[in-house]
């Protein structure tokens, strides 16, 4: 399925790759595709190998150099043709068996792992050495690899609490990759610096004595000349947040929410109530209205998650499972945003009682603009979670309905297409103060990704919907 | 499925360089279990005792806190009979950044520093809250009896 065209694009980014190499061996559940996205786009370091040990100084390095050949044998390493001055090096190895031009390639382009690997430092998580310009914490400033950084997610126990660094314990856990620091002949090439200038990560200017460590001369020039940077909200934009790797966190804590309640899913309190407990407590008080909108909300959501295990047991394309994902994902943030907004409200007028319409309304004055705050507010009322398992037919008696389920599902058609796009277009432009202005960008790129990578195949999620939607209600 | 390469550097790493009082040694035959011995930390009513614990890496470690017990006997409020042992890090703030050797030191202060507020043995931490000395001189006996050297 998905993993023959994975293989086909593990080129190298920066000396690394866009596979792991598997230091841990589990199962992975984080969405692979986003995790190349961002490696492309080089907000994330690429999977680096690992070294079991290094040493920069010399002698050391004639050990490892059978670590190295292994990093890179497995496919070459894109070395620009800046490299001609360094044909006449030191360290040719008399390897018996390979012919001289391949001797020479091979010693080259260990010349320029070892580049890259100079001063590399051990990853704190899963003890291997890599080049020293891997992911940054964003709030204490501390190296982790990328195999590491993908394994981090939100604990079963607390499915309501986003993962925390660490180190630190800071919640929010992102990182920031900055490919400032690879040796200038390992930046990759310049359509894909091109993406990095596209982002505008943060860049930083890094004198090495003996390394020359320049960004390449398509990248742009280093703007920030400061030292390392402090802690970074969660929300700028050259942040990667471990939850933006699965955007199917939410359906998670349905999941764990349902194998907490167990048999009584269908019984009041809904399946919902302890996570919008552990919720409640940590956001202001006053939530009541929104928590007990999310509980009601919540059964239906959960149908929704048996929906989408049966589509995966199905084989369903997981193209789809993740468009699906991102749209509900957007719309899922934007309900928690409206959440929090609705908590500062009612903090602040605590007379508000829990009817949702009075806190769209209280969005309203909170500074939107009428059309996407009425649009929203309605729409998350009625949650987006639930609509999908609506056959097409019931969901277009209503116009919200029918928005909500194109944003929950795949897209139909053309019409749906467009809608969405005016749906994610307008979000990001009614909240130039929102909080998820970062997360929600994203979301929207990696539907414009996935749209692109999918071309129409919608006679086939039809039936698979349907299907999915019998299987729904035979289970429930 | 081989021992990842964090799970035999730890175990180097306690071997060259082993925390004051603790020792950590793997089974030869299964390299994520572990022999623990940490010695009653001064000051404490479980001073001069020799306590044993089992430690096991399950498989998703680092990714999930080790499993730790004592097998030695021991009267602390955060201990229970079956040698379990309450500490946060153990259970929803354990962080892969952890070691084990974080792990036994974390278990050495908890011997220092009894929580009975937060109790596992509740019995026990209620003699601890009712009379702490009475319940100290408990558990210098049950040290005496039960960890001896």
């Amino acid at each position: 399925m998905g993993n023959a065209s994975t293989k086909e694009k593990s080129d190298h980014i920066d000396g690394g790759a866009l596979l792991p190499h598997g230091v841990y061996s589990s199962p992975q559940d984080y969405d692979f595709r986003i995790v190349q996205r961002l490696i492309l786009q080089r907000k994330l370091a690429p999977f680096y190998k690992g070294l079991e040990d290094w040493d920069d100084n010399e002698d050391a390095l004639e050990e490892k150099e059978k670590q190295l050949r292994t990093a890179v044998s497995s496919s070459s390493v894109g070395i620009g043709s800046s490299h001609k001055n360094h044909q006449n090096h030191g360290h040719t190895r008399s390897t018996s068996t390979q012919s001289v031009t391949r001797a020479n390639h091979m010693t080259e382009a260990e010349r320029d792992m070892r580049r890259l690997y100079q001063g590399a430092i051990e990853c704190p998580i899963c003890f291997l050495y890599y080049p020293r310009n891997i992911n940054r914490t964003r709030c204490c400033d501390k190296p982790m690899c990328t195999e590491c950084f993908v394994q981090l997610k939100r604990l079963e126990s607390a499915p309501t609490e986003s993962p925390a660094c660490p180190y630190c314990v800071e919640p929010h856990f992102g990182v920031i990759y900055s490919s400032a620091l690879v040796p200038s002949g390992l930046l990759s090439s310049p359509s894909l610096s091109s993406c990095q200038s596209a982002v505008g990560g943060t860049s930083m200017s890094v004198t090495s004595s003996n390394n020359s460590i320049e960004r390449g001369s398509e990248a742009q020039p280093p703007s920030s000349p400061s030292a390392r940077r402090r802690s970074t909200s969660h929300k700028s934009p050259e942040v990667v947040t471990a939850d933006e790797l699965r955007p199917d966190w939410n359906r998670r804590i349905l999941a764990a929410a349902q194998r907490q309640t167990g048999s009584r899913r269908s019984s009041n309190p809904s399946p919902m109530s302890n996570t919008a407990f552990s919720l409640g407590r940590r956001l202001a008080a006053g939530r009541q209205g929104t928590s007990s909108r999310r509980s009601n909300s919540s059964t239906a959501a959960a149908d929704y998650n048996g929906y989408l295990t049966a589509m995966r047991e199905m084989g369903t394309d997981l193209e789809e499972l993740m468009i699906m994902e991102a749209m509900r994902l957007s719309l899922q943030d934007e309900q928690e945003r409206q959440a929090r907004e609705a908590a500062a409200t009612t903090a602040a007028a605590p007379n508000v009682d829990a009817n949702p319409i009075t806190q769209s309304g209280s969005i309203l004055q909170h500074g939107e603009s009428s059309r996407s705050g009425t649009g929203r507010g309605s729409a998350t009322s009625r949650s987006p979670l639930s609509s999908p398992i609506v056959p097409p037919s019931t969901s277009s008696s209503s116009s919200i309905t029918a928005r909500s389920y194109a944003g929950g599902s795949r897209p139909r058609g053309d019409e749906d297409t467009s809608s969405l796009a005016t749906t994610s277009d307008g979000e990001q432009e009614s909240e130039p103060d929102s909080d998820e202005n970062g997360p929600e960008l994203l979301h929207s790129e990696a539907l414009r990704f996935a749209r692109t990578h999918m071309p129409a195949r919608t006679p086939v999620t039809r039936k698979h919907r349907a299907q999915g939607g019998r299987t729904n209600a035979e289970a429930v | 499925m081989s021992l990842p390469k964090r799970i035999i550097k730890e175990t180097e790493r306690l071997l060259a360089d082993p925390a004051p009082g603790i020792s950590a040694t793997s089974h030869e035959d299964n390299l994520r279990y572990f022999d623990v011995i940490i010695a009653g930390p001064d000051q404490s009513p479980f001073e001069g005792g020799v306590f044993r614990l089992e430690l096991f890496l399950p498989e998703e470690y680092p990714m999930s806190p080790p499993k730790v017990r004592f097998l030695t006997k021991i009267y602390h409020p955060n201990i229970d009979k079956l040698g379990r042992i309450c500490l946060d890090i153990l259970k929803d703030k354990w962080s892969p950044a952890l070691q084990i050797r974080t792990v036994l030191l974390s278990i050495q202060a908890l011997l220092s520093c009894p929580n009975p507020d937060d109790p596992l043995a509740n019995d026990v931490a209620q003699h601890w809250k009712d009379n702490q000395d009475e319940a100290i001189e408990t558990a210098k006996e049950w040290t005496k009896q039960h960890a001896s050297a």
